[in-house]
């Protein structure tokens, strides 16, 4: 029949085709030639590439490679000097600081690096009506309230400038705060500082809507062509470079929209690096890649919010009953591999002044305990306890495994509830009507235990999603930021921490570590702790 | 008898575009349309009266279509398996304890990903739950989920296909347009912004998939029922019945419906699989059924990214998933062939 | 049948508002806080805040805002997202990757649905109806993204056959999506196919033609055929655009930055302008994909007439 026929003519060019295309394989990722090669590293797409707009992880990467912060850290977050923009940063009273900047730096287009294209950038990203995301890192600063618009989105702010910059030479400038505060100089590392050439200004001074898509920075690497979006985004080495150059010649940030098919790339050996290995992998990760997995510690901080506006939540029986309900290190054994550590406290291990166990007793598994508290407070109203989590984040295994050990060691009816958008959760939150516990995570913006306690805990903070707020806990905080020194800072902070573990507005969970693996190509992989790829110390074999 | 004709797959057998043919024929015609379609040449009676034979009238037992259709689907084995099986199905949604005394929701994370044992027959999943269990009590809200969207969206698609098709110009004209807005309409969003309107605290379970899934997933089977009846109503049997005074739903329920039906249960029983299926797809985006509800959508989901490390998390569920369809499609299959005027 | 066009062709204006204008209002239903979904979970800043919500109109009244999207829509200014990326831009380069992918899939399910579907009708009962029938119950019992990790995993990474990732957008890159993405639909076009030329093979004219000598290739090729091929043919004729706004978990799982993905993120960051924007696109093209299937109609069956 004309069909059977019909059959063959198309089976026969069909095997044809795949057999000739069988030969094609795996592409090939880039030599490791005497120039030092091309890394493909896996990213997803970012958000903005403008440094002061920057404030999501993949954008992140992409910014780091591109720009030198003022000031680096050790692998204990101290600030180091010696690969940073800056020479040095210092100050007499923690209120005025003298950033000294490093000679002959430049950007890739040639233009110099001075005092001003600070002062002009940390201007710009200041004031109010350029709207960007990064803004409240400068609040401190004084004269930052001037550049705000206040209540009304269409007024001019007083002013374009913030009095507390002042230019001393092309090579220094001094930053006033408007308090004191010191640990100031680890918060300049952060990458909203990133310095613009003239050259992103448009002929009115805002930004060239286009800057992003070529960014110009003053970094080991500079954009080769532009930003593919959705596919990739190339860096080269920066050939002008004042410091120690990169080893690999560049860098291809191929973007993918999902980890699992990141890390099969991986496999098939079209992917050099993958960043962060999906939960789902750890386990199989050690059995596929060997020592070409690793593990290094990350500022990841993950915990449970517990809704201060609802009364029943509030005695602290039910927090601690909660917290001694769940088996902590048998989620991370089953779910994460092992990728995970316990948390006893509220400040990552990575920060100096963090301390090991400040949660002491509640962080306890002790389930015959925790029912006992639970029934002595009361429980929760109707027995239900819904635990909120966004569903685009990888979050359900570890929430439906706490459900279960709530379920089974309270006898309550714990709810696993997820919502699509964690924005969502977080308005909510704001807006006193969500009815249950909520999930939340942190990774410091710079190496300080402040950072974990201020963002989160006082009182109307923007992440403050518990809604917490103690005056005290505020005071001690800001005794701290007021302290002469880092010593004596850290000391109030701890302090400011201790009032933490006794109210309990979150239940500490996890650190996480950057569980990242790489290709038999590569000799030198290092992510750290603000979970960035290294990528200096990057090399090909 | 007629040439072959550019007509519609399902119609009787009386075709032509009503030029050719004369005489005896159209007297068969004419009597058999007004019977029912669904009989046949060597059907028994008055089919073939010889000119200048003596009629042979024998008054035979009225049947019906419906009549026909049960005795033959009563001998065919393939209507008896998938009955079985439909029914051990519904039983094992209804009653769920039947089959499992294991509690689904008892899970032991100590006990996560252990293959299948004489503890669990199907193993563990991830969160130590029993995988049997789950399979059974997940049968609930899954084939709960495949039947009532499928209801659903079968009864606005014969409602919408059948009148846009038969009634023709106008009618048709704006529901086909009503058809074409709804093929536009995402269904993720639909499901998104219908399961969040739907507050956290009320569980409604299944009803806001049902009607996403009922709601948008009636197109493709109203195009396919409307293109039946359009070429349905063209047959001669239908200007026969009407000449003969039938009404418009006499004409509908009668004539056109029972040849409308098989390419439309063709599509429905398949839908009812992808119902299901497209369940499991919204709970991978995030978008479907919720704790504590159990599905095997749910588990189908959850158990994707471990599959290499433990098989059986999603196999069973799958199994299970395509048991149903397989019942569905074969009783669809069964049925249609009951129907169909042709299978003698 | 010119006339019958053109009513088609302005009523296609009519469905274009009433798609659009549903998709805008059940975004802006489901809309929450999209800024905040911007910044994800970090804090917005109430500067920031008050500076897009101003920019973007977001605090309008929602028929002033439908007005001004669809007043710009018409001028073919597309608006841009929050982020600030123009929509026209995102959506130019995402579209060929859609098309492609939809067109190699629509061509695998014509081809072999029809075929295998054709092969499977004739000999009903055999092993390759039931082979196929074994295959629409595996592919509808298993999920796309089941299906879809297990190709890419088993033909990308252990036999290498196929790329991983179908990001390099070349025919061969996207032959494995294509396939995941065509299944369910190769499925339906199969036991359709096969139901109806079962069917039809019964027909008396088909006895009929036989009986006068025809050869059984003719029977099939030339009469069979065309009558079979009615509801497949309405069936294809959807899922071509089923094909394109159905594509999200296998863009997802091939990397493949196509329109499927944009509408994804577009759901789920609450971004209106990008998801009525791409639905106002797929709408035409069912609009089309409809109105070429009702003319097929007329010419498969002569009997059908537009005036």
């Amino acid at each position: 029949m004309n069909v059977r026929r019909l059959a063959a003519w198309i089976a026969l060019p069909a095997a044809v085709a795949l057999g000739v295309s069988a030969c094609g394989g795996g592409s090939d990722t880039g030599g490791g030639s005497t120039n030092g090669g091309t890394v493909s590293v896996n990213l997803g797409e970012p958000e903005h590439l403008v440094p002061s707009n920057t404030v999501e992880s993949e954008g992140h990467q992409v910014v780091v490679s591109l720009w030198t912060s003022l000031v680096n850290f050790d692998g204990e977050g101290k600030p180091v000097f010696d690969q940073a923009a800056a020479e040095s940063i210092t100050s007499s009273d923690n209120r005025t600081w003298t950033v000294k900047l490093r000679d002959g730096m430049t950007f890739h287009n040639g233009e110099k690096v001075t005092a001003d294209t600070y002062i002009n950038t940390w201007n710009y990203a200041a004031y109010g009506p350029n709207a960007q995301i990064g803004t409240d890192f400068f609040s401190r600063i004084e004269g930052y309230d001037d550049l705000q618009t206040g209540d009304s989105p269409n007024a001019t702010p007083k002013a374009k400038t913030m009095s507390g910059l002042k230019k001393v030479s092309d090579t220094e400038f001094t930053v006033t705060l408007s308090e004191p505060f010191a640990e100031w100089v680890k918060v300049m590392g952060y990458n909203v500082f990133a310095p613009l050439p003239a050259a992103a200004y448009a002929a009115d001074g805002t930004l060239k809507p286009d800057f992003e898509n070529a960014p110009i920075g003053n970094g080991p690497f500079k954009m080769k062509g532009t930003w593919n979006h959705n596919q990739n985004i190339t860096v080269e080495r920066y050939q002008d470079y004042s410091l120690t150059k990169p080893k690999v010649q560049e860098i291809n940030y191929k973007i993918y929209q999902s980890q699992e098919t990141a890390y099969n790339d991986l496999l098939a050996g079209n992917l050099d690096v993958q960043r962060v290995i999906p939960t789902s992998r750890l386990a199989s990760a050690k059995n596929d890649l060997g020592d070409r997995f690793r593990s290094t510690p990350s500022s990841y901080f993950g915990y449970i919010t517990v809704p201060s506006y609802i009364p029943a939540y509030n005695k602290p029986q039910i927090r601690q009953a909660i917290s001694k309900a769940i088996d902590r290190n048998e989620i991370i054994t089953k779910i994460f591999a092992g990728g995970y550590v316990e948390a006893k406290s509220w400040v990552s291990p990575v920060v100096e002044g963090a301390r090991d166990d400040t949660c002491g007793d509640a962080c306890v598994f002790d389930p015959t305990k925790a029912k006992e508290l639970w029934t002595q407070a009361g429980g929760v109203p109707g027995n239900k306890l819904p635990l909120y989590y966004n569903s685009d984040g990888g979050h359900k295994e570890w929430v439906d495994a706490v459900c279960n050990q709530l379920n089974k060691n309270l006898g309550v009816q714990c709810v696993p509830s997820p919502v699509a958008q964690f924005a969502d959760l977080r308005q909510q939150a704001r807006a006193h009507t969500l009815q249950g516990l909520l999930r939340g995570a942190w990774s410091f913006d710079y190496p300080s235990i402040e950072n974990y306690l201020t963002p989160l805990y006082a009182t109307g903070a923007a992440s403050n999603d518990s809604q917490y707020s103690n005056p005290t806990f505020n005071q001690t905080v800001q005794q701290g930021d007021a302290a002469p020194n880092t010593a004596e800072a850290i000391q109030k902070y701890q302090a400011a921490e201790d009032i933490l573990a006794k109210d309990m507005p979150t239940i500490p969970m996890w650190y996480r570590q950057n569980n990242f693996g790489f290709s038999p190509n590569m000799k030198t992989v290092d992510l750290n702790l603000f979970a960035d790829l290294d990528v200096l110390t990057l090399e090909r074999n | 008898m007629s040439e072959a004709n550019a007509g519609d797959p399902v119609s009787s057998r009386m075709r032509g575009p009503g030029a050719a043919r004369r005489g005896m024929s159209e007297l068969e015609a004419m009597v058999t349309a007004e019977g029912h379609p669904g009989s046949g040449p060597g059907a028994d009676n008055g089919s073939f009266i010889e000119p200048g034979q003596a009629a042979e009238v024998v008054p035979a037992r009225a049947r019906s279509l419906a009549g026909d259709a049960w005795r033959d689907l009563r001998r065919s084995p393939i209507f008896w398996i998938a009955g079985f099986l439909v029914v051990l199905l519904v039983t094992m949604a209804v009653v769920p304890r039947l089959f499992s005394s294991i509690n689904p929701r008892a899970c032991d994370l100590s006990q996560s990903l252990e293959p299948p044992s004489a503890a669990h027959w199907f193993g563990t999943n991830l969160q130590g739950c029993d995988v049997y269990s789950r399979t059974i009590y997940g049968a609930r809200a899954s084939i709960a989920v495949g039947i009532c969207s499928t209801l659903l969206a079968g009864l606005i698609a014969v409602l919408i296909g059948m009148s846009g098709g038969y009634f023709g110009g106008k009618l048709d004209a704006v529901l086909s347009r009503v058809l074409d807005i709804v093929l536009g309409i995402p269904l993720l969003l639909a499901a998104i912004v219908f399961g969040r309107s739907v507050a956290a605290e009320t569980d409604l379970g299944i009803w806001p998939v049902v009607l996403v899934l009922g709601v948008l997933g009636w197109t493709t089977a109203a195009r396919v029922i409307r293109s039946s009846v359009i070429a349905a109503k063209q047959q001669d049997y239908v200007q026969a019945a009407r000449m003969l005074g039938a009404g418009n739903s006499r004409i509908l329920l009668r004539h056109i419906l029972p040849n409308a039906l098989a390419p439309m249960i063709v599509v429905l029983t398949i839908a009812l699989g992808a119902f299901i299926a497209t369940e499991a797809t919204l709970s991978f985006l995030g978008a479907g059924l919720k704790p504590p509800t159990i599905s095997w959508g749910i588990d189908i989901s959850d158990a994707q990214a471990r599959f290499q490390d433990a098989p059986w998390a999603l196999l069973f569920p799958a199994a299970f998933l395509a048991l149903t369809v397989l019942a569905f499609i074969m009783l669809g299959d069964a049925v249609r062939e009951a129907f169909d005027p042709r299978l003698r | 049948m010119f006339r019958y066009v053109v009513r088609r062709l302005l009523q296609m204006i009519l469905v274009f508002f009433g798609t659009t204008f549903i998709v805008y209002a059940l975004m802006f239903a489901g809309r929450s806080d999209p800024i905040q979904a911007l910044a994800g979970e970090r804090p917005v800043s109430p500067q920031v805040r008050a500076q897009l919500t101003e920019q973007y109109h977001l605090d309008d009244p929602f028929f002033v805002q439908y007005a001004n999207y669809m007043a710009n829509l018409l001028r073919g200014d597309l608006g841009t997202q929050l982020s600030g990326r123009s929509i026209a831009g995102i959506l130019q380069q995402a579209w060929p990757y859609t098309i492609r992918l939809a067109a190699i899939s629509i061509v695998i399910v014509v081809v072999f649905g029809i075929t295998a579907g054709i092969i499977a009708g004739i000999r009903r009962g055999g092993i390759f109806d039931n082979g196929t029938l074994a295959l629409t119950l595996l592919v509808i019992g298993i999920p796309v993204f089941v299906l879809g990790f297990f190709a890419q995993y088993l033909f990308g990474v252990r036999w290498k056959i196929f790329p991983v990732t179908g990001g390099a957008g070349t025919f061969y890159a996207l032959l494995l999506p294509a396939i995941v993405l065509g299944a369910l639909s190769l499925a339906t076009a199969i036991r359709l196919t096969r139901t109806s030329i079962a069917e039809n093979l019964r027909a008396d004219y088909v006895r009929t033609a036989r009986s006068k000598g025809l050869a059984g290739r003719r029977v099939v090729g030339v009469h069979v055929l065309r009558n079979s091929l009615i509801p497949v043919i309405t069936f294809l004729g959807v899922e071509i655009g089923n094909l394109m706004s159905g594509a999200v978990v296998t863009e997802r799982i091939f990397n493949i930055p196509g329109v499927g993905y944009q509408l994804y993120q577009g759901i789920l960051l609450q971004d209106g302008p990008t998801v009525v924007a791409i639905v106002s696109i797929l709408v035409i093209i069912y609009l089309i994909c409809n109105l070429v299937v009702d003319i097929l109609y007329a010419v498969l069956d002569p009997r059908i007439r537009y005036e």
